[in-house]
């Protein structure tokens, strides 16, 4: 069944109003028009100067210079040194790959757990919040109110989430394995949620919990702009609600499905704060990820360049991601901008 | 409302709303650090007047006030104002490091001993040679604790010694007696150790209270090495190579050591909610009642004499007894031995008055009164021994002290220490069946291994 | 044969009670954990640390007593008062760049806007350390204090939620017609009167949600604090762990001062939250 790709657009905006381009010719005469566009641009120059300056400064000058770092030998006894400390061309970089160094201790493990972690709670942001979004779609008493309760969880601060599920998972005196094993009696045996192989789900699940609202705004957002004659048309021809989903809502869902992968992925695999809080800065062989691992190098064993390596990497790793998930999703993407 | 605004008018306009919003930011923050040369030094006896900013770390209920009730006829004598900050254990690495290297740090502040060896390295810390002949030295402290002021290759004094902690077995007389356990042979050598805490197995509970009979922290707890290395000592090991190079902490003897700690767990005689927690929160599970055994410092034997620390359960209170830490295969025993220095910044602004501090507080008397309010030992030997011979308790602690050990004071050895730390963490993980992997000794020699290759590679920073 | 026979309308109806109790059921469990916040707070700390929940006698002793136990009031105005700066700084590039970006589509705009969504890829870490080095640097060489010091971190979050703001702002300028500045500008203004005098203006919802939502990014920080601040720029994400691990566990005040944290981004998203939702799905949907 083919459908007419149609531009999602937000019942709320106004219609555009075409109003022919100074540029052009206007009844008001060419040289006048040419004029203001080009102190248009001037201006358009001026108006991103600050903002421009700003982040070359403070935001692109140091990544080079974390580049910069990364070959260099930066530890405990260079420190001092800053900038200048000797170079080291390559060799943490090496050292990364080498199982002899102590640099690469935990890189291949973290690097793992950063992508099963990622993985886990893009599927479970986005598919929740999809499903969600699906539910609060239907008009039904108080629908108003839950969306806007719906959110909570997203507005909660990061360091706010992760306290408090720390507290709830303690093993004795939290209250879910209270609710697991004393009150309903569903395990025998009570799990330890922050030490050992459960610390990837006492981390997953906060991050799905606070992460899912955000997809599930725009994909409530996203649906509205589906017009009711689609649905009405094709539960006319006999298609059931879950055809009707396949192969209406999800083509035309797709661009937002894209972004809010995107999202979702620089969100889960940059995430600092969770692990951080609920276990330090070594959460142990299953939850440690890459941010956790990174500032543990630099800033506890003092190994700066090799902290500034592994971060290098990371960054080529989402770089590749990025450039994939363009090449998947270009098509929705451009058409979402025309 | 815009009518009169030109470009040049809404220029200023716009610069002067950021310029308010970065004043706002500004403000406060540059209130006294923003002069990077130190004033011109006061003359040597003219330090009345004068502030220094001092950190301490979490010594007691109440550090700070503490403190500053201690400081507090220095204050009136010399006219000098010290202000006291706390600054948790848990921070207080990264603080002083930073503090350090950036300059923008207190005058003095309080350093564990085995941490002194790394931030005199960093280099914004003062030699406090030419001051010490004041306070008698050398002569004046025993050697093992005179040493945590040296640093290997670096000459120089870089701190001078407050306070002399160490660790020893915490036990609870009652249960010893409900459990038929004779004190005196309870914790001889391992093998009494351990079947002392068999027997505790069966003191299920004390006055209503569920007991176990032993518990101690996991990775949280920033002191978990000290608690296992007299075990590794005990057997032989050592968590260095003598020359202080490599680690050894992979050697038979440290994993025997490494895995009688951990066996304790598959045994059954160790509370594993004991894991979740740092020092302080097993600590406190010990004064709530909740253990019958635990390896802690000094400072509780005070603590029970003060009213103020609510966290004693009443039973508890009335039974504490210590003995000092079991002999392991190698016959001997061997406690940790720490404390704290103090340091001074660089940077300090006034270094006569900051170091009229540090000799105020090395006197005698102070040592004395400031380790009696602590529950600690005084760092310099007269005052030590006096508080060692004040009762039974704080007998075995002095024994514990005169048989102590520390660790090698090189400047990585605080990062070794983390990456002990971290390991031994993950081991009790494993024993305790949270790991993952099968709790056995090959699992056990891996994680040492993997350990000793990181220590290595932190120790070979400083060559080449 | 029953009495009560499933006709097509009842089959709906039924479907239909049976997802509304789904979707209620769904919000209970997504806000039990702030109900479960809420609890803690209320409780005695000793209780807490036993596992013992009084539901029905709660007391607010907590939020009384972590004013005292740790400087909470200083984390707190830092908080305050460096999140408000760089969020309203920017705001002010944002509103600047994003209406370049939204009026303007040649090729070398394209480029910018491109960069600026580049910078999203680097995670903060990358930069942090340079910046961490840089400061130290600075109070080195220089007469400049950055470290530990609330300008120091407001330029540092200013530069990093900026791109995001710039593209939430620009959503907003998409979404104005140009008609208005295009009359003005035929009636003789410059395009930058034109954009202080008309758009400005008809734009300050589309300002007030992206300081808020900078703020909300700024106030969850922690990475950056947590290099650059020693004590005098603490905010809270750092205080708030000094409840737990020093001479008491006090779980009730650390859960109390999770509360008091919550409060203010609560108060801001809800208070613009329509204008913020429509920043927010609006920047995706038109692209």
């Amino acid at each position: 069944m083919q459908l007419p790709h149609t531009e999602a657009a937000p019942a709320s905006e106004p219609p555009r109003v075409s109003v022919p381009s100074p540029g052009k010719r206007t009844e008001r005469g060419d040289s006048g028009g040419r004029r203001l566009q080009r102190k248009r641009n001037r201006l358009a120059w001026y108006l991103i100067a600050p903002a421009l300056t700003f982040m070359l400064l403070v935001h692109v000058l140091p990544t080079l210079a974390g580049v910069y770092v990364s070959f260099l030998r930066l530890n405990t006894f260079t420190l001092p040194q800053l900038f200048g400390a000797p170079w080291y061309g390559l060799q943490n970089y090496k050292d990364l790959f080498d199982s002899a160094s102590p640099i690469n201790a935990g890189f291949y493990q973290a690097a793992k757990n950063t992508a099963f972690y990622t993985s886990l709670v893009v599927v479970g942001t986005v598919a929740g919040g999809l499903g969600i979004a699906l539910l609060l779609n239907r008009t039904f008493p108080g629908r108003r109110l839950v969306r806007t309760l719906m959110l909570l969880p997203w507005v909660v601060p990061s360091f706010v989430v992760a306290t408090l599920f720390q507290f709830m998972l303690q093993r004795d005196a939290g209250i879910v394995n209270k609710i697991l094993v004393d009150y309903t009696h569903l395990v025998h045996h009570r799990p330890t949620w922050l030490l050992g192989s459960n610390t990837m789900w006492a981390m997953v699940i906060p991050s799905i919990w606070r992460g899912l609202p955000l997809p599930m705004l725009f994909f409530i957002a996203g649906l509205q702009t589906i017009p009711d004659d689609l649905h009405e048309a094709a539960k006319m021809d006999g298609a059931g609600a879950f055809r009707r989903f396949r192969y209406i809502t999800l083509p035309l869902l797709r661009p937002l499905i894209g972004i809010q992968i995107l999202i979702g992925v620089i969100y889960a695999a940059y995430q600092f704060v969770i692990p951080y809080i609920m276990f330090g800065s070594d959460p142990g062989p299953r939850a440690d990820v890459l941010m956790t691992l990174i500032v543990r190098q630099s800033f506890d064993n003092n190994l700066f360049g090799a902290g500034a390596a592994i971060s290098m990497l990371l960054t080529l790793a989402m770089a590749a991601i990025v450039l994939l998930w363009y090449r998947a999703f270009r098509r929705d993407f451009e058409v979402a901008t025309s | 409302m815009f009518s009169r605004l030109t470009k040049g008018r809404l220029a200023i306009l716009s610069v002067l709303c950021i310029g308010l919003a970065l004043v706002v930011a500004a403000c406060g923050s540059s209130s006294k650090s923003s002069s990077s040369t130190p004033s011109t030094q006061a003359k040597a006896a003219n330090i009345r007047g004068a502030t220094v900013t001092m950190w301490v770390m979490n010594n007691g209920p109440d550090p700070v006030a503490d403190t500053n009730k201690i400081l507090k006829p220095f204050e009136q004598q010399t006219g000098v104002n010290v202000k006291v900050k706390l600054v948790g254990w848990d921070v207080q690495f990264d603080r002083i490091r930073n503090a350090a290297i950036s300059g923008t740090g207190p005058d003095i502040t309080q350093a564990g001993t085995t941490q002194v060896p790394f931030f005199a390295a960093l280099g914004g810390f003062e030699d406090l040679s030419k001051y010490t002949n004041q306070i008698g030295g050398q002569g004046a402290y025993a050697p093992g604790i005179w040493k945590t002021t040296q640093v290997e290759g670096q000459n120089g004094t870089w701190a001078v010694p407050w306070f002399t902690e160490a660790r020893a077995i915490y036990y609870r007389k009652d249960a010893l007696k409900k459990a038929g356990v004779d004190p005196a042979t309870a914790f001889t050598d391992w093998n009494a150790f351990k079947n002392t805490l068999e027997k505790l197995k069966s003191v299920k509970e004390i006055d209503g209270k569920k007991i176990q009979p032993f518990g101690g922290p996991g990775k949280k707890a920033f002191d978990l090495v000290h608690s296992i290395a007299p075990f590794v000592w005990g057997a032989g090991g050592n968590e260095l190579t003598p020359d202080n190079k490599k680690s050894a902490i992979d050697s038979p003897q440290a994993q025997q050591g490494v895995e009688f700690y951990a066996n304790l767990i598959p045994a059954g005689v160790f509370d594993t909610a004991a894991l979740e927690k740092d020092g302080q929160g097993v600590e406190n599970m010990f004064k709530g009642g909740q253990l019958a055994t635990w390896i802690g410092g000094p400072w509780v034997l005070q603590a029970a004499q003060r009213a103020d620390d609510k966290t004693w359960d009443p039973v508890a209170r009335k039974n504490v007894g210590v003995s000092p830490l079991p002999k392991g295969p190698s016959g001997k025993a061997y406690a940790f031995v720490g404390g704290s220095n103090l340091m001074m910044y660089k940077t300090a602004k006034n270094k006569d008055a900051a170091w009229a501090v540090i000799k105020y507080l090395s006197q005698d008397a102070t040592q004395k009164s400031y380790a009696d309010l602590m529950g600690m030992f005084p760092a310099r030997l007269a005052p030590q021994k006096q508080v060692g011979e004040s009762d039974p308790n704080h007998e075995e602690f002095f024994k514990a002290i005169e048989e102590g050990r520390s660790y090698a004071p090189i400047p990585q050895w605080a990062q070794v220490e983390n990456t002990y730390k971290n390991s031994f963490g993950d081991i009790l993980d494993i024993a305790a069946g949270d790991g993952g992997k099968p709790y056995n000794p090959q699992t056990v020699e891996q994680q040492l291994q993997s350990a000793a290759k990181e220590a290595n590679g932190l120790l070979a920073q400083g060559t080449g | 044969m029953s009495a009560f026979a499933i006709t097509p309308r009842r089959k709906r109806k039924l479907t239909s009670v049976f997802l509304t109790t789904l979707t209620y059921l769904i919000l209970v469990i997504m806000l039990a954990p702030i109900f479960w916040l809420l609890v803690g707070a209320t409780q005695n700390s000793t209780d807490i640390s036993n596992g013992t929940y009084r539901l029905l006698h709660p007391t607010l002793h907590a939020f009384s007593a972590m004013w005292k136990s740790v400087d909470f009031g200083h984390y707190f105005a830092n908080s305050l008062i460096i999140c408000s700066a760089a969020a309203l700084l920017a705001t002010a590039f944002a509103s600047c760049a994003g209406y370049a970006l939204a009026r303007h589509t040649s090729k070398p705009l394209k480029v910018y806007g491109v960069s600026v969504l580049a910078t999203q890829v680097v995670p903060g870490v990358m930069f942090l350390l340079p910046v961490y080095l840089g400061f130290v640097w600075l109070k080195k060489n220089t007469p400049i204090q950055l470290f530990d010091t609330r300008l120091g971190i407001v330029l540092v979050y200013t530069a990093f939620f900026t791109p995001v703001s710039i593209y939430f702002m620009r959503s907003f300028f998409l979404a104005l017609p140009r008609d208005l500045e295009e009359a003005a500008m035929v009636d003789g203004c410059t395009p930058f009167q034109a954009f202080v005098r008309i758009v400005i203006p008809n734009a300050v919802p589309g300002l007030v949600a992206t300081f808020v939502y900078a703020f909300l990014f700024a106030w969850d920080e922690l990475l950056f604090v947590s290099a650059l601040t020693q004590t005098k720029a603490e905010t809270i994400p750092i205080g708030i762990r000094n409840f737990i691990g020093n001479y008491n566990s006090n779980y009730d005040q650390l859960m109390a001062a999770s509360v008091v944290a919550t409060i203010p981004v609560v108060i801001a998203f809800y208070a613009v939250q329509r204008w913020l939702v429509r920043g927010i799905t609006a920047g995706a949907v038109k692209g």
